[in-house]
């Protein structure tokens, strides 16, 4: 596990904060699991480096509903064209595909409240698409 | 509330759109209703507008920039019908030319109406009057040319017999000494006058240019006679019709507004944003309401109808005979007025603000320009400010910039040009942002706008369009979104082409130059293999 990393999920769990979470540290990355009202979302927090961005940032993922009809695929484009945070993506490593909700934070400098908002952010956005396209809470 | 007996005029100044204020108007904001606004982001705008605009006007010194305070602001939607018709005027006419010996179309003309000789391309609508000319098939014959009676050449109009008289002796043949210029003396070696040694006291001598006071015609070389000019020689001339078609676009727009403001909105007509368009062309140039319908408020309807048909009655009216109405265009667009009420020095004034270059309109309307004297006020004001080290409360920096074109009105922060020193980028100022080149090249551009979302928070929006977007790659374009550092792939519409783009948004208050120029050379990058691999295409 990365030392960044490592600082990141202590901060996460010191729990100085109003988001209700919980938070499990593994191996590569810290999974955290968002309460939102009823409901829960695991949000994947994880480090990334890019050449091109010129560094390392942090990923969240957080997976929101099977993906086995192409009309969910362009409806999944058109609306990441309005996504004010995240993105919709396509995982095919899953048996059957799921879409994710996605987004990146630059890492260097990052702030523990514009990443709690982040995380908030991709769960609920995960969260509704699950619950407006599958129904149940499964993810 | 606006005060009704005056007539509220613009002046030249303009702004880029700032989104805040002027976002992207549909069809659906026709019929709101007038809303006042407490949205401090449209009050910020709104009285940074005022500011930049009392930089252009005399009648406004140079502390209004500081003192100026937006007091009350409310919003109504205006629309503007712009009517355009389509009028070609013919004009059948016969051309000659000379005759060398070629095949002539001999046939009757079918017809002596210009309009059914050659077809109508109606619905071109040009900006200007545009003139064509066609040749006509059939009509044409071969005549014995009337200037010279088919001899092919006429007398030459410069002499007689091929002979002109001298012009240097005007036919005398003697012309004055070139040594005494015609005294017959001139001072000699010893300053005496003397007899002239060349012409021995004569005073002329024989011209040597001519032969019995004449020259050979420079015009004609001595033929006396020259070629026939209509005909150039031939002897006939062929004789051929063309129609000649101009075409012109009558225009005529009427503006509405819900609440009855005192201005003539018609002036945003090219500053406003589309919202349909309708067009019929020859020969029946009657707009469908059926087609209507589809797309404006049932109660524009009758209006837009009548206006369009009153119009077209007008232009009909007006038509010679040799002219038709070829096609009708009737457009509508459409955006917001603000009454904008403010204050200075205790004294409460109103403009109203309109179109997407937010123009200011004004009881006082245009001012002369800047005057010497107003430009040494405003130094003297701003040296006085320094000498006192007096901050003042608007961000000086950010209006100058603005004024001088390097920052577009809705970036508040200046951010975009902070980003594109730190990535050694050109920016350049477009509608709603800027365009961003990473190195200069028109490939790597990037689109940055200021937006603001339902909560009146400002997002920054990048994107760059990727291609036409393929059905059987969507489901590739949604794969590449997990392996992309940042931004994402979504499709997009122009018209009815669809195209992928990549963009990312972010919260424009809160992102911090450093950060967003990462992201922006990821997305450049990333964008750039995409397009490179040819992944999407």
């Amino acid at each position: 596990m990365s030392e960044f990393i490592g600082q990141l999920a202590k901060k996460l769990a010191s729990g100085h904060h109003d988001l209700p979470i919980q938070v499990h540290v593994g191996e590569k990355e810290i999974l955290i699991e968002v309460t939102l009202g009823s409901r829960k979302q695991s949000v994947r927090v994880s480090l990334g480096s890019s050449k091109a961005a010129g560094g390392a940032f942090v990923r969240l993922v957080s997976r929101a509903c099977p993906a086995n009809d192409h009309r969910l695929i362009r409806s999944a484009l058109t609306t990441n064209r309005g996504l004010e945070l995240g993105s919709l993506s396509l995982n095919t490593e899953t048996n059957p595909p799921v879409l994710d909700v996605v987004h990146s934070v630059v890492a260097e400098g990052v702030q523990i409240p514009d990443l709690l908002f982040a995380i908030e952010s991709v769960a609920r956005l995960a969260d509704s698409i699950e619950k407006r396209i599958v129904g149940q809470d499964v993810f | 509330m606006v005060d009704f007996t005056l007539m509220y005029t613009p002046d030249s100044f303009k702004t880029s759109r700032a989104l805040a204020i002027q976002p992207v108007f549909a069809v659906g904001g026709l019929t709101e209703s007038m809303m006042h606004s407490e949205d401090p982001a449209a009050i910020l705008y709104m009285t940074n507008i005022l500011r930049l605009w009392s930089f252009e006007r005399t009648d406004l010194p140079p502390t209004f920039v500081d003192e100026v305070e937006v007091t009350e602001l409310s919003r109504q939607p205006y629309s503007i019908f712009v009517n355009e018709i389509e009028i070609n005027r013919r004009e059948l006419v016969q051309l000659q030319q000379p005759y060398s010996g070629f095949e002539v179309d001999q046939r009757p003309l079918s017809s002596h109406d210009p309009f059914e000789l050659i077809p109508i391309e109606a619905g071109v609508f040009p900006r200007q009057e545009s003139l064509t000319t066609y040749r006509v098939d059939g009509g044409e014959e071969i005549r014995e040319c009337y200037s010279c009676n088919g001899a092919g050449d006429v007398p030459c109009n410069h002499c007689s017999g091929g002979r002109v008289t001298c012009p240097d002796c005007n036919g005398t043949q003697r012309v004055n000494c070139p040594r005494c210029l015609g005294l017959g003396q001139h001072l000699g070696a010893r300053g005496h006058l003397i007899n002239c040694q060349v012409c021995h006291g004569r005073q002329t001598q024989r011209c040597h240019r001519c032969t019995g006071g004449q020259i050979t015609c420079g015009s004609c070389s001595g033929a006396g006679t020259q070629t026939c000019e209509p005909c150039q020689g031939h002897g006939n001339l062929h004789n051929y019709f063309q129609v000649k078609s101009t075409v012109r676009v009558g225009r005529a727009s009427l503006g509405r507004t819900n609440e009855p403001w005192p201005l003539e909105v018609s002036v945003l007509a090219n500053e406003s944003d589309e919202l349909g368009l309708e067009s019929a062309l020859w020969p029946d140039i009657s707009l469908s309401q059926a087609s209507i319908q589809k797309w404006l408020p049932p109660e524009l309807i009758v209006p837009l109808l009548h206006f369009a048909r009153q119009e077209l009655a007008r232009s009909k009216a007006a038509i010679s005979a040799s002219e038709q109405a070829t096609g009708i265009r009737l457009r509508v667009v459409g955006g917001y007025l603000y009454s904008v009420g403010y204050q200075y020095r205790n004294e409460s004034k109103r403009v109203i603000v309109g179109g997407i270059h937010n123009r200011v309109f004004s009881e006082q309307g245009a001012v002369k320009k800047q005057s010497l004297l107003g430009g040494i006020k405003r130094l003297s004001y701003h040296l006085v400010n320094a000498i006192a080290d007096y901050t003042p409360p608007v961000d000086r920096k950010y209006l100058q910039a603005v004024r001088s074109g390097n920052v577009h009105i809705g970036d508040t922060r200046c951010l975009i040009p902070s980003v594109g020193k730190i990535l050694n980028a050109s920016i350049e100022i477009s509608e709603n942002g800027y365009l961003l080149s990473l190195d200069g090249s028109d490939e790597n551009i990037v689109n940055i706008s200021i937006d603001f979302n339902a909560a009146h928070v400002a997002i920054l929006c990048l994107s760059r369009r990727l291609g036409i977007a393929e059905r059987q790659k969507f489901a590739q374009a949604m794969q590449f979104n997990g392996k992309l550092a940042f931004g994402r792939i979504a499709l997009s519409k122009d018209g009815e082409q669809e195209f992928f783009t990549i963009e990312e948004r972010r919260s424009y208050n809160d992102i911090r130059p450093d950060e967003l120029s990462k992201i922006i050379r990821s997305l450049v990058a990333d964008s750039n293999t995409i397009l490179a691999k040819r992944m999407l295409a």
